[in-house]
């Protein structure tokens, strides 16, 4: 799915980031870990198409992002990626629906409410985003990411902000969806708790 | 989501700001309307009431206020002239038609104007209803004036409303004109005889009652209406007896004359020389009025630099708007740039939601513009007097796209920077 050709991330003071060769098959759930600092939002970020590496490749099911034009990798993501970021990024003005919506290239309301009912967010539906609770939003944040029943979920830091029991919820809900849809999920996490439920780990020094 | 419901939630969540930029845009959109219309009315006015009317004689004095008190019946005339002055110049060669007139007085407000039929003619304006004035006394109504046929008024002496009334001498209205749309509709029409009988300046008849006639002199010095109703009433309480037959010694007056000439060349000629050789004014209206024109087209010039300010700071106060949320909207934006929205589904977002905010200035901004000068034109007298109403122009068009421009540029700026945002910059942000 993924193919990682040597890349580095260099910012003026220093290497945040080097890798030698990376693959990533279907299917295979990845884990980024390391500590914080240590380049794994970085490197999500270049995987995702939103930012080039300072050397090395990108393929996507055999497609090398430095012969796509930004637009296309816009396409590539609205298509093949959904995203947890990190500090959710729900759109505060837009209720749960809306936030959902956002991330379907085509508009499928079905697949919304199957979502807000599998993820515990019946009668949400309607609510403002800014007047969620932490962990609504976070479960919104789950959904949109499945929404448009993407190829493969980033998530960043999914469950640093939750106790173990959350943790353990976060996590069978995304797993659960993921099995659902086929999807990969590529997640960076400086929390070793979350270990356990990965194919592969990528230490990250 | 589609695209306007995102970009009206978005407008909706800053809804103060929003409201602040259309209201600004209306503002801006409302004053050039109004100067429009306002712009139309007046050169329509001038226009239509000056048509035709080549030299206008009358006593000297400012010319422009000559015109308008005599053509246009909205400024106080220069003075009187002598009747048998006048019918010289009536009679002359090179004049085809000629119409004396002669003010003085007012029915609550609506001048009361002594002349001839031929001055009805000269407006092609037929009666409506009854007939025109065929005896001293009898008078026929403009369509704006509400007088109806058979009612019995008097005058009020001097030209606005609030004369003294000249109580002893009654008019009867004989006679509707049709709505003319010029000065026509807010006159009152009768012989010259009436009124010169009314202010003891008759040529033949004789005074019915020197107790209310007034001298012409005071005519004369009446500018100041507030000056004139203390000097009346002064005269009334201590000089009323030696003004008893004042009227008598009156020689026939009229206010004004409207001549047309048989060339233009007359146009030039004949006020050359009634200005050069006799004590009489000659003014030519078109002239006149091309320089008031002119003067009030400095007017309208500062009105529409006026309506160009407010429009700039409509565009700004948009600028403001969307510059100033994109801040707080910078992470938002890099959500949908993320997970897939292109650079130019962000720019057409920004610049759609300047586009809504100037949409709604211009239908909020047009309303108030024309539900302002209907107001206007209710409310204020000379406006409803004068029959003002709208008209659409293709100035409107051009102050549409000058506003439609204007928010464009205004919205362009935060599209651009919004369109390029370095998304993990955004997402990394931790406030
Ligand atoms: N776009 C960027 N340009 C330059 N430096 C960056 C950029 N993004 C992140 N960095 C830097 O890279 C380092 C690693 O950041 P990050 O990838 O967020 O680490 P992690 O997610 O592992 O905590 C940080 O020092 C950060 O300042
Ligand atoms: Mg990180």
């Amino acid at each position: 799915m993924f193919e990682l050709d040597n890349i580095t991330f260099k910012n003026k003071q220093r290497t945040i980031l080097s890798l030698d060769n990376k693959r990533v098959a279907k299917g295979e759930n990845i884990l980024l870990l390391g500590p914080s600092g240590c380049g794994k939002t970085s490197l999500m970020n270049i995987m995702a198409g939103l930012m080039s590496p300072t050397s090395g490749d990108v393929c996507f099911e055999d497609t090398s992002y430095a012969f796509l034009s930004n637009s296309d990798i816009d396409k590539l993501r609205a298509k093949n990626f959904g995203f947890i970021f990190q500090t959710m990024h729900l759109l505060g003005h837009l209720n749960v629906t809306q936030n959902i919506a956002l991330a379907q290239t085509a508009p499928n309301p079905q697949r919304i409410q199957t979502l807000i009912s599998e993820l515990g967010l019946t009668g949400k539906d309607k609510q403002k985003a800014q007047d969620l609770s932490v962990g609504e939003a976070q479960r919104v944040a789950i959904a949109r990411a499945v929404a448009n029943n993407p190829a493969v979920i980033f998530a960043d830091e999914p469950t640093s902000a939750l106790d173990d029991a959350n943790t353990q919820k976060v996590m069978d809900l995304l797993f659960d969806q993921a099995a659902k849809t086929g999807a990969t999920i590529i997640a960076a996490t400086h929390d070793n708790r979350i270990k356990k439920y990965f194919d592969t780990v990528w230490e990250i020094a | 989501m589609t695209d306007i419901a995102l970009i009206f939630s978005s407008l909706k969540s800053r809804w103060l700001n929003s409201l602040l930029s259309v209201f600004l845009t209306a503002f801006g959109v409302m004053l050039a309307l109004l100067i429009i219309q306002f712009g139309h009315h007046i050169q329509n006015r001038i226009t239509t009431d000056g048509k035709n009317i080549d030299i206008v004689v009358g006593a000297k004095g400012s010319p422009l206020q000559l015109i308008l008190s005599s053509v246009y019946h909205i400024d106080i005339p220069t003075g009187n002239i002598a009747y048998d002055q006048a019918q010289k110049w009536m009679k002359h060669p090179h004049v085809k038609t000629a119409m004396p007139l002669a003010l003085g007085d007012n029915w609550e407000g609506y001048r009361i104007v002594g002349t001839t039929p031929d001055y009805l003619k000269h407006y092609q304006a037929t009666i409506l209803e009854g007939r025109v004035w065929n005896k001293d006394y009898e008078a026929i109504a403009g369509s704006s004036v509400g007088l109806q046929i058979g009612e019995e008024f008097s005058g009020a002496h001097g030209l606005i409303e609030g004369g003294h009334k000249h109580d002893s001498q009654h008019y009867t209205i004989t006679g509707i004109i049709e709505p003319t749309g010029t000065v026509l509709d807010r006159l009152i029409l009768t012989s010259m005889n009436s009124v010169l009988d009314i202010h003891g300046l008759a040529p033949a008849s004789p005074l019915k009652n020197a107790n209310e006639a007034h001298s012409q002199e005071d005519h004369n010095h009446d500018h100041d209406h507030h000056e004139h109703d203390e000097h009346e009433h002064h005269e009334h309480e201590h000089h009323e007896h030696e003004h008893h037959d004042h009227g008598h010694m009156g020689k026939p007056e009229i206010t004004a004359l409207l001549l047309t000439t048989k060339s233009p060349i007359a146009n030039i000629n004949l006020p050359r020389s009634i200005n050069k050789d006799t004590n009489l004014q000659a003014a030519n209206p078109a002239l006149e009025m091309a320089r008031l024109t002119s003067m009030m087209g400095l007017g309208s010039q500062s009105f529409a630099a006026l309506s160009t300010l407010l429009i700039i700071i409509a565009s700004l106060s948009i600028f403001a708007g969307l510059a100033g949320s994109l801040e707080n909207r910078m992470s938002d934006l890099a959500v949908l740039r993320a997970i897939g929205y292109s650079k130019q589904r962000v720019f057409k977002i920004i610049a759609l939601e300047g586009f809504f905010i100037v949409l709604a200035g211009i239908v909020i901004g047009f309303i108030m513009g024309l539900a302002g000068f209907i107001l206007a034109s209710h409310v204020i007298a000379p406006l409803a007097a004068s029959g003002a109403q709208i008209i659409f122009t293709a100035d409107y068009v051009w102050v549409i796209l000058a506003v439609i421009l204007a928010g464009f540029i205004a919205a362009f700026i935060p599209a651009w920077r919004a369109s390029h945002i370095d998304v993990a910059r955004q997402l990394a942000r931790k406030v």
